[in-house]
């Protein structure tokens, strides 16, 4: 029986999703990531703990919230910088307190907070509500972050869904130790597994962690539960979408007798959200690939032998 | 929520679902996925003069209608009807337009409508007289947008509308014969005479309980019985007229009115041939004079058919096309109205396509360009009102066409290869007209479910989707008492926009228009007085101390004036029955040639059919649970302050200022109420599948329909509820001011029936059906449920199937209808400061497609408001 008094931090529930995963899919983001990629589309999904976003455009500078701060996180901006907003937030001062007097303090959207306790059962509501339109082949999508940060809860998840036959997918960078992720098998349904980049060092420096685990992991993961494992590599310029690259992911994927590959061409969703957690966008240069190029990855891939989606 | 909404209100930005694609500002839009082109040149070229055609008021019909009906002031009622209808029939110019294969029309023009004084003739003087109307200012909002008055030498121009010069001098002696014998006049001195209740009838207008009278355009929300006119022919409906004639002898006053009606209906049959053979002459004459020697042969093709249809039963696809079109338009000029549905053509003209498909006189080609040619035919036929209706509803015509459903007699599947051509039509010749509509079963193939998926991705807002098992439900359980069979219940089809009809056995949905609900509201909660004009509706009512006097108190205020509002329609439709009984339009509906009486005498085969409609309920179901919350439970605030918070609008400017009527980009100007402002907007809002306002939001609803109940409509039965709004929320919002649901004063009210107010419906779409079905649709005529969807969320073939999975699961849970707008608000955004870019863009409103730039800016700015759910 799934515990469902277990909590975690997630950090949205998005239902009516259809990119993640087969159908109609409800996608829980849990919050915690050990990796920090360069393009992430969800930075607010990496810390485990909640946080506050700044929207800059919306704030008019009455300054109600640093009144409100008890910790004194919160100071005028003295180097008033287009774009920027009115304010700054000492993120190292922030304690996110539960009772939000910062984000209470605002009437202009300008603070929000990301990130929030929620109980298993809490999490299943709406998934339930969810369930009759996931029809034959959708489902529950955990994605974040990496769900597997916060191990414990997600698999109390699983459990819950497994419990009310629920398909379950788990989009993750691979980078648990391998009995956290072999422990899923009996409740997960399909491995989304995030495959970026097969040179160490140059994995290593774009997301901040070795890749070595990452392969070791989706080999196991390969040879024990082949038919769920789908690898997916996002296309980013610069980072991971050398044709050599491409190739040899393809490569690897064919070795371990997985026969699907995703391609997901690189976004700018996260660069917005990256400014209003008060961090530096790494690539704000970089440009989404175009058609053409996702084309002629697509087929390099296809050359290796291995099925190839785009998107 | 509050943070949503408020975002709206500073930033200007459309809430999107989910709120993290919100934040991410794309460039660009993206653009509709289907984009087609009519299939050949000469469809083209139509779809080309018709966007470049201005609308025309013709007077012709109604100058010959009026000299006919003086000339026969001797004759009884139906024959004086028929006679007059005749004679007009019979001499207007028969008007054919290059290129055309499908012929016939209103008007002498493209986009022409006629003019009905004997409903009422004071606004055509109005037109005439380019002066302003009562509450014009109100609800001059029809007309806004990109359509430009160009100034023509010959024609005077109001709106959309003109008129010749040489036509304004008949039409004010038309006009100037009908007043006082017009049924609005008439109505109007029958009312203050016998109405008990006049002086509440004549406040609740004031106010704007109720919209300006619709009784200009009062007719109308059936579906003819077009197999009469195309499988039997109207020679065949004389001959049973006479055969029954002679087999009757006149003994009482009802036998004897039998007769009269017979004898009315073979003259209506009568002037309908006789009206095609006209067509039928022009197009020999014009095929004389032709040149070009293929053209030649397309005249006199179209003179052979009209010299055999509707004369005669129907013997390929384009006589039975051509038939049911001079059916449906022959109705039109009998009576004003609005909402003539077309119904299921797909199963009527099928055996003709089949059986011209397989001897060789037919392509599938050929079948799609006339559909295509069909479909501006009816987005040709326009209809001119007072500026209040053209708020109310933008002079949609709300025809609308039916695909799906199931054998009627067998109950199993009858999709077939017309329907498609029917929807592809639907893609490639995009026109506001016909709407079309796919009823969908259990049955219904995946086939014509992906291909109304594609139509609906092509963005015009159309097919709207319905649960063909709980309209078949509704009228089941709404017609048992007249002994409805199951085979014509499994035949159902939409009158109008979303209302249930019958496939030409039903009397029309006719009804005195919207109840405006926030307005109730505003009267409870100021003691009896409307806050706008400082008008007493009501006496006082006395403080309110609990939720439950609150609701008793809406009880009291809304019973009293839905009664009047019904009753009002009544006396209404008693003076219409001796001024102008429905003649030809009664010989197209079953039961009544049979039992020898028109429609409005009960002659229909089922009559329990007449609505009430009204507009605003989700805002008083919000605006309810937060008082109920914030001054009842919480006591946060008394329900004086929630009053005086509405009464200043919360502090911000009036939305005239801004110019714009959503929630979108209004000003602050005083910080003084924004604490309960973002409380009243924190409050529980309907669309989040939350019981406690979604309660308050059913039973509200119940007590409408049990009220609707409680009266008897003209024709004996109970009244039925209906619910939609079409654009009445635009002009009723600009009638209310601020509400407990933190809306502003003057905004527009929430569109639909089962729609959230944009940007509280925070926890998308599938949230917003749950709170949807737990309204029961079984006792209402329709439910409507309005969803603006982005292009990228149901991309490519397998976002089609999602798409139709997440239809099909909101049926099984027991929803009864759905309808899109697949479109990147951006680019609604870019419609509205370039008009002149997109003429042809077409959204879906309330229950119909509009041309976006023929649309009044407050529905404009709605549109680009509503929630836009975007797949992640």
């Amino acid at each position: 029986m799934a515990n469902l008094n277990k909590t975690g931090v997630v950090f949205d529930i998005q239902s009516f999703s259809t990119h993640d995963g087969p159908g109609i899919r409800t996608i829980v983001f849990l919050k915690g990531c050990q990796l920090r990629c360069h393009w992430c589309a969800n930075p607010e999904g990496q810390n485990v703990f909640p946080e506050v976003f700044y929207h800059a455009m919306n704030c008019v500078g009455c300054f109600e919230c640093i009144q409100k701060c008890p910790l004194d996180a919160i100071t005028r901006a003295e180097d008033e910088q287009k774009n920027k907003g009115f304010i700054r937030i000492d993120r190292s001062k922030c304690r996110h307190c539960p009772q939000l007097d910062c984000v209470q303090a605002c009437f202009n959207d300008a603070l929000k907070i990301t990130g929030k306790i929620m109980r298993v059962d809490e999490v299943m509501k709406p998934v339930m509500r969810d369930k009759p339109y996931f029809r034959d082949n959708g489902g529950i999508t955990l994605s974040g972050g990496d769900p597997f940060f916060q191990h414990d809860f997600a698999m109390e998840i699983l459990k819950a869904c497994k419990e009310n036959y629920i398909h379950t997918a788990i989009e993750t960078e691979a980078f648990a130790a391998y009995e956290k992720i072999e422990a899923t098998f009996p409740y997960v349904d399909l491995y989304l597994c995030d495959l970026k980049i097969m040179d160490p060092a140059k994995h290593q420096q774009f997301t901040g962690v070795s890749n070595k685990r990452i392969l070791e992991n989706i080999k196991k993961m390969a040879a024990a539960v082949p038919s769920k494992v789908l690898i997916r590599v996002p296309v980013i310029p610069g980072c991971t979408d050398d044709v050599e690259n491409i190739r040899a992911i393809a490569a690897f994927t064919r070795e371990n007798n997985l026969t699907r590959i995703h391609l997901l061409p690189y976004h700018k969703l996260g660069q917005p959200k990256f400014e209003q957690l008060g961090r530096e966008y790494p690539m704000p240069d970089v440009q989404p690939p175009d058609k053409g190029q996702m084309e002629a990855l697509k087929q390099v891939v296809e050359e290796e032998g291995v099925v190839c989606v785009v998107g | 929520m509050s943070q949503n909404v408020l975002s709206m209100l500073e930033t200007g930005k459309t809430v999107t679902w989910p709120p993290t694609e919100a934040e991410q500002k794309k460039e660009g839009f993206v653009p509709r996925e289907v984009k087609r082109e009519p299939s050949t040149e000469r469809g083209k070229r139509i779809r080309e003069r018709f966007l470049n055609t201005r609308c025309m008021l013709d007077p012709q019909f109604s100058v010959h209608y009026t000299k006919a009906w003086q000339e026969n002031a001797g004759e009884p009622l139906y024959i004086r009807r028929a006679l007059s209808y005749k004679y007009a029939l019979e001499k207007i110019d028969p008007v054919i337009d290059p290129d055309e294969l499908i012929v016939m029309r209103k008007s002498r023009y493209m986009r022409g409508a006629i003019c009905y004084p004997q409903y009422s003739q004071e606004f055509y003087k109005t037109f005439i007289e380019k002066s302003a109307e009562t509450d014009a200012e109100l609800f001059d909002v029809g007309t806004g947008g990109g359509k430009k008055d160009i100034k023509r030498e010959g024609y005077r121009t109001i709106g959309v509308f003109s008129i010749k010069e040489e036509d304004v001098e008949p039409l004010s002696e038309v006009c100037n014969y009908w007043t006082g014998k017009s049924i609005e006049d008439v109505a109007i001195k029958f009312l203050e005479e016998n109405f008990p209740e006049n002086d509440d009838l004549v406040n609740a207008f004031k106010v704007m309980l109720y919209p300006p009278s619709v009784i200009s355009i009062m007719e109308g929300r059936w579906i003819p019985a077009y197999d009469i006119i195309v499988e039997r022919g109207l020679e065949d409906v004389i001959k049973e007229c006479e055969e029954r004639i002679s087999n009757t002898i006149p003994t009482t006053r009802d036998v004897a009115e039998q007769i009269m009606f017979w004898r009315a209906a073979i003259i209506s049959c009568q002037a309908v041939i006789n009206w095609a053979k006209n067509y039928a002459d022009k197009a020999r004459e014009m095929a004389k004079a032709e040149e070009c020697s293929e053209r030649k042969k397309e005249l006199e093709e179209i003179a052979e058919i009209l010299e055999w249809v509707p004369a005669k039963p129907a013997r390929t696809f384009r006589e039975a096309m051509q038939a049911a079109w001079i059916g449906h338009i022959a109705v039109w000029m009998d009576c004003s109205v609005v909402g003539l549905s077309p119904g299921r053509w797909g199963q009527l003209l099928y055996p003709y396509y089949q059986k011209d498909l397989e001897e060789g006189r037919l392509t599938k080609e050929e079948a799609l360009e006339l559909m295509e040619l069909l479909r501006v035919k009816f987005a040709s036929e326009e209809y001119i009102t007072p500026s209040s209706w053209a708020a109310m509803a933008s002079s949609n015509q709300f025809q609308h066409m039916i695909v799906g459903g199931v054998d009627p007699k067998t109950g199993r599947c009858s999709d077939n290869e017309l329907e498609e051509l029917i929807l592809e039509a639907g893609i490639s010749m995009q026109t506001t007209q016909p709407t079309l509509g796919i009823m969908v079963n259990p049955k219904t193939s995946e086939r014509l479910l992906m291909k109304a998926a594609e139509c609906t991705k092509a963005g015009a807002g159309y097919p709207a989707w319905f649960n063909h098992e709980t309209c078949v439900k509704h009228l089941l359980w709404c017609h048992a008492e007249e002994g409805i069979t199951l085979e014509d219940a499994r035949d159902v089809c939409m009158a109008g926009c979303v209302e249930v009809g019958l496939q030409g056995t039903g009397h029309g949905i006719c009804h005195p228009a919207f109840y405006n609900e926030v307005k109730t509201l505003e009267i409870v909660l100021n003691d009896g007085v409307d806050p706008r004009t400082g008008l007493r509706v009501f006496e006082p009512l006395g403080e309110i101390d609990s939720f439950e006097t609150l609701w008793e108190n809406w009880c009291k205020v809304k019973e009293k004036f839905m009664k009047v509002y019904m009753r009002y329609w009544n006396y209404v439709v008693a003076t219409r029955r001796q001024i102008n009984p429905l003649i030809f339009s009664s010989v197209l509906v079953k039961d009544c040639v049979a039992k020898g009486k028109p429609m409005d005498d009960n002659g229909a085969r089922y009559n329990k059919t007449v609505t009430l409609l009204n507009s605003g309920m989700v805002n008083v179901a919000n605006a309810m649970a937060a008082i109920k919350k914030l001054v009842f439970e919480e006591k946060k605030y008394t329900l004086e302050e929630v009053c005086e918070a509405c009464a200043n609008n919360f502090g911000y400017e009036p939305v005239e200022k801004s110019g714009n009527f959503s929630m979108f980009n209004q000003k602050k100007v005083s910080r003084e109420w924004e604490q309960i402002h973002r409380d009243l907007l924190e409050a529980p809002k309907y669309g989040n599948d939350d019981d406690y306002v979604d309660s308050i939001f059913v039973d509200l609803w119940e007590h409408y329909n049990q009220t609707c109940f409680s009266e008897t409509s003209y024709l004996g039965y109970e009244w039925i509820p209906a619910a939609l709004s079409i654009t009445a929320h635009g002009p009723f919002g600009r009638a209310c001011g601020a509400s407990p649901d933190g809306r502003l004063a003057g905004v527009t009210l929430t569109d639909g029936v089962l729609s959230a107010t944009p940007g509280t419906d925070v926890n998308g779409p599938i949230a917003l059906l749950n709170s949807g079905v737990k309204l029961d649709p079984t006792p209402m005529r329709s439910v409507q449920l309005n969803m603006k969807m982005h292009p990228q969320s149901i991309k490519g073939t397998e976002g089609s199937k999602n798409f139709v999975n997440f239809i099909k699961t909101y049926f099984d849970q027991g929803g009864y209808h759905i309808q899109f707008n697949v479109v990147d608000s951006d680019m609604l955004r870019d419609a509205q400061a370039h008009p002149e870019n997109y003429r042809d863009l077409i959204v879906r409103v309330a229950g119909f497609s509009a041309y976006w730039v023929e649309l009044g800016k407050p529905i404009q700015d709605e549109l680009i408001a509503r929630t836009e759910y975007a797949a992640c």
